[in-house]
C-alpha cells in the first residue's frame, strides 16, 4: 500500500542547500522546489478533500504560496517533507472547514477528475472503485474536519498516532481519542448508508 | 442495539458469539457488507496516484513564485490564504479613499507598481477588457499615457492605462463584466493599471473608488491598491478606507485579504466586520447587517444586464438628467445621485424621480432611445408641510401595510425570471366611500405582465380613509436585490 508520506523525490538529496536558497529568496529555487514537491503534495491533498472536487489545483496553490511565504520561519527542526505534510493538512483543514459552513455537498459525477487507482484492470472493476470511493468520501464529509483528518492520516495513509500528533499539533493521547470516535463514527454511518450497497465488496483492490 | 454487533466492531476481527449472532441477523449481515465495501473504499483511496495538473495549474505556480516574496521574521497573523481561485462567486464592493498627498501619491505614477507578495495571477491571457462608462455627473477628464486629457463621455471605451480624473462632486462609473466596475467619486484620480479578463489591478492616487466585482472565475482576482495596501478581492464584498497611512476596512460579505505594501503582514477578514490598520497597530470590530446595506447602497453603480461589451452597449442609451436647483435622482427606483448626471440606461422606458427636500418630487417617464435623451425639469418649491397633507402620503402608507403581498406579486414570477425588474404605474379611481372603483396599468416596464395584473388585483380592494372621489397614479419599482 501506498502510505502516501512525502518522499524524497530523487535529486533533491543532492541539493542540500535547496532550502537556504528558497529562503534568500531565489526564484529558482523556489520553483525547483515547487517541481520537486508538487505531485506529493498534490496527491497527498487529494486523498484529504476527497474525488470529484474541481479545487484541488487552488488548495495545491494555496499550499505552495504558503510554503513559499513560510519558509524563511523554517528552522530545519523537521524534516522538509514533514514541514511540507504539516502545511498541507493544515491548509486542507482550513479548506474542510470552509466547506462544512458553506454545508457544502459532494460532487454526484462519479469519476469526474478521479484519479487513477491501482489495481484496477477492467473498466467495471475501475467504476466499482470510484463507486466505492466516492461513498467514502460521503460518508468522510460527515465527519468533522478533525476527525477527518486524522481518520484519513491513519486508516488511508497508515500512520501511526505519535507521527499523526506530529503533523496536527495535538497530543498523542488526543490523537487517539479522536482516531477512536472517528471510526465509531466512519463505521457507525458506513453500516446504515444505503448507498453503499449498490457496489459489490470485491477484493480485487486489496492486492 | 446492543442486542445486534456494533458497526465500528464489525470492521475488526468478530469472535465466535458475534458470528453466530451474524448467522441469524440480516440487519447485521447487511451492516457488515457495507462496512466491508467501505473498507475496500478506503483501501481504493489509498491506492490514489493523485489527480492530473493542468497546464493552468502549472501556470498559477509560476505566477505565484514570480511574485512571492520572503517576508522578514515578522509574525504573519493568518498564516493561510483563503479565497484564492474560490469558485463560489459571490458580488464584491470595494470603497477606497485617500488623503491627497502629494509624496505618497507619486507612488503610483512613477514607480513600478509591485505586486503584493501574494498574488493569485491566473496564466496571464492576451485579450484586455474594455469598460464601458454608465454615469457621469459632471467633469470628468480621461488621458492615456502622454496624450491630452479629453472629456469623458457615455461613448468612451475605457481600458488600461487609461487615468481618470474627476473634478470636486463629479463622479463616474464604467462596468466591464456582468456586475463588475466602478464608480470613481469627485476629486480623484484613478490609473486602470490592469484591466484583463482575469486581473483587474487600480491604482488610486487620490480621492475615493468604489468597486463591485461580480462573478469569479477560479484564480481570478482583483486588486485595489492604495499607497500603503493592497487590497485584494476574490468574491465578497468590502470597503477600504486609507488616510494618512491608517487603512479601514469593512467586509461585507465573505472574507478579504489586506496586505502591507512592504509584505511584512497579511490579515484575513471575515464579514461582518469592521477593521483599522496602520501605525503598526490594527483593531476590529464587528459590524451590523444593517450598517452593510447602507455601504452597499452608497456604492450604488447603475449596472447594466451585461450580454458583452458592444451588446450592452446597443441594448442601452444615454440619458441625460438636469434639475434647477440640483436634486437627487432615482432611475427605476435607484438613487444615483444629484444632478447634472448623465447615465446609461437600457433602452425603453424608465420611471425618474428627482427629490431635493422643500421641493415637489417630479415622477416622470422618459423613453431611452438610441439617441441621448434629454430631461431638464424646473422644481416647485413646496413647504413639507403641505405634502404631509397630500394624497400619496395616504397612498404610501396603504402601501406599507400591503407590501407583503405587493412583494409577492413580484417574487412569485421572479423564480421564473431571476433577472425580472423593472417599474409598474397604477392609476387608483378612489371612489365617494374611500373604495378604489377602479384600477388601470398606466405604465410597465416589466416584461411579464403578470405582475402588473397581480397589482391590480391587489390594488382593487384597498379602501381609504382619506382621499375619497380622487384619482392617483403610483408608480412601484421592483428590483432583485
Amino acid at each position: 500500500m501506498n502510505t502516501g508520506k512525502l518522499h524524497a523525490v530523487p535529486g533533491s538529496a543532492a541539493q542540500p542547500d535547496l532550502i537556504g536558497r528558497c529562503q534568500k529568496g531565489e526564484k529558482e529555487a523556489l520553483g525547483e522546489l515547487y517541481r520537486l514537491y508538487r505531485a506529493e503534495v498534490a496527491r497527498n491533498l487529494h486523498r484529504m478533500l476527497g474525488p470529484g472536487r474541481g479545487d484541488l489545483e487552488d488548495v495545491l496553490q494555496e499550499v505552495f504560496i504558503e510554503v513559499f511565504r513560510s519558509i524563511g520561519r523554517f528552522r530545519g527542526d523537521a524534516k522538509i517533507t514533514t514541514w511540507l505534510y504539516r502545511v498541507c493538512v493544515n491548509v486542507a483543514l482550513q479548506r474542510l472547514r470552509k466547506r462544512k459552513r458553506r454545508a457544502e455537498v459532494s460532487t454526484d459525477n462519479v469519476g469526474e477528475r478521479a484519479p487513477d487507482i491501482h489495481g484496477a484492470e477492467t473498466p467495471e472493476r475501475d467504476l466499482d472503485n470510484r463507486r466505492r470511493l466516492d461513498a467514502v468520501y460521503r460518508i468522510l464529509d460527515e465527519l468533522s474536519p478533525k476527525k477527518r483528518v486524522v481518520f484519513i492520516l491513519h486508516e488511508i495513509e497508515g500512520r501511526e498516532p505519535k507521527e499523526i500528533a506530529g503533523i496536527v499539533g495535538a497530543p498523542v493521547l488526543t490523537v487517539r481519542t479522536r482516531l477512536h470516535y472517528a471510526r465509531k463514527e466512519f463505521y457507525a454511518r458506513a453500516a446504515s448508508d444505503a448507498r453503499l450497497d449498490g457496489v459489490a465488496p470485491t477484493r480485487e483492490v486489496q492486492s | 442495539m446492543s442486542r445486534h454487533v456494533a458497526p465500528h466492531r464489525l470492521a475488526g476481527a468478530l469472535d465466535a458469539r458475534e458470528q453466530r449472532h451474524l448467522d441469524g441477523c440480516s440487519r447485521c449481515a447487511t451492516a457488515l457488507q457495507r462496512v466491508q465495501t467501505a473498507r475496500l473504499g478506503l483501501a481504493a483511496a489509498a491506492s490514489v496516484e493523485g489527480a492530473e495538473l493542468s497546464p493552468a495549474a502549472e501556470a498559477r505556480a509560476e505566477a505565484s513564485i514570480r511574485w512571492t516574496r520572503i517576508p522578514p521574521s515578522v509574525p504573519v497573523r493568518r498564516p493561510f490564504l483563503v479565497g484564492l481561485g474560490l469558485a463560489a462567486a459571490a458580488a464584491a464592493a470595494v470603497v477606497v479613499w485617500n488623503a491627497r498627498e502629494p509624496q505618497r501619491s507619486a507612488y503610483a505614477s512613477t514607480a513600478p507598481t509591485p505586486a503584493p507578495h501574494r498574488v493569485a495571477a491566473p496564466a496571464p491571457r492576451p485579450d484586455r477588457l474594455e469598460a464601458l462608462v454608465t454615469l457621469i455627473g459632471g467633469d470628468v477628464e480621461v488621458a492615456r499615457g502622454d496624450t491630452p486629457a479629453r472629456k469623458l463621455t457615455v461613448e468612451t471605451r475605457l481600458g488600461a492605462p487609461d487615468r481618470l480624473i474627476t473634478a470636486g462632486n463629479a463622479r463616474a462609473a464604467a462596468q466591464w463584466s456582468e456586475g463588475s466596475g466602478f464608480l470613481l467619486s469627485g476629486d480623484s484620480e484613478l490609473l486602470l493599471a490592469r484591466l484583463e479578463p482575469h486581473t483587474q489591478r487600480l491604482e488610486l492616487e487620490r480621492g475615493q473608488i468604489s468597486v463591485r466585482v461580480g462573478p469569479h472565475e477560479p484564480g481570478e482576482s482583483l486588486h485595489v491598491i492604495t499607497p500603503d495596501h493592497v487590497v485584494s478581492v476574490h468574491g465578497t464584498w468590502f470597503t477600504v478606507a486609507s488616510a494618512q497611512h491608517v487603512t479601514t476596512v469593512e467586509v461585507l460579505e465573505g472574507t478579504v485579504e489586506v496586505t502591507n505594501r512592504d509584505g511584512s503582514s497579511s490579515t484575513m477578514l471575515t464579514a461582518p466586520a469592521r477593521a483599522t490598520f496602520g501605525r503598526g497597530r490594527s483593531a476590529s470590530t464587528p459590524r451590523s447587517g444593517r450598517q452593510a446595506a447602507r455601504l452597499r447602497a452608497e456604492a450604488e453603480m447603475n449596472f447594466l444586464p451585461w450580454p458583452g461589451l458592444d451588446a450592452a452597449r446597443a441594448a442601452s442609451g444615454a440619458l441625460v438628467v438636469g434639475s434647477q436647483p440640483p436634486a437627487e435622482l432615482a432611475v427605476d427606483g435607484i438613487v444615483l445621485g444629484a444632478t447634472p448626471l448623465t447615465v446609461r440606461r437600457p433602452l425603453g422606458n424608465h420611471y425618474v424621480e428627482l427629490t431635493r427636500a422643500d421641493f415637489r418630487t417630479l415622477h416622470q417617464w422618459v423613453t431611452v432611445g438610441r439617441e441621448p435623451s434629454e430631461l431638464h425639469a424646473a422644481l416647485v418649491h413646496a413647504p413639507p408641510a403641505q405634502e404631509t397633507e397630500s394624497a400619496p402620503v395616504e397612498i404610501e402608507s396603504m402601501v406599507r401595510r400591503r407590501a407583503a403581498q405587493i412583494r409577492a406579486c413580484y417574487e412569485r414570477r421572479l423564480k421564473r425570471d431571476p433577472q425580472l425588474a423593472g417599474t409598474v404605474s397604477l392609476r387608483l379611481r378612489v371612489g365617494d366611500a374611500g373604495q378604489v372603483t377602479r384600477v388601470d396599468v398606466e405604465q410597465s416596464t416589466l416584461p411579464d405582465p403578470l405582475v402588473a395584473d397581480c397589482l391590480r388585483h391587489e390594488a382593487a380592494g384597498w379602501s381609504f380613509a382619506q382621499g375619497r372621489n380622487a384619482t392617483v397614479v403610483y408608480p412601484f419599482v421592483f428590483r432583485t436585490q
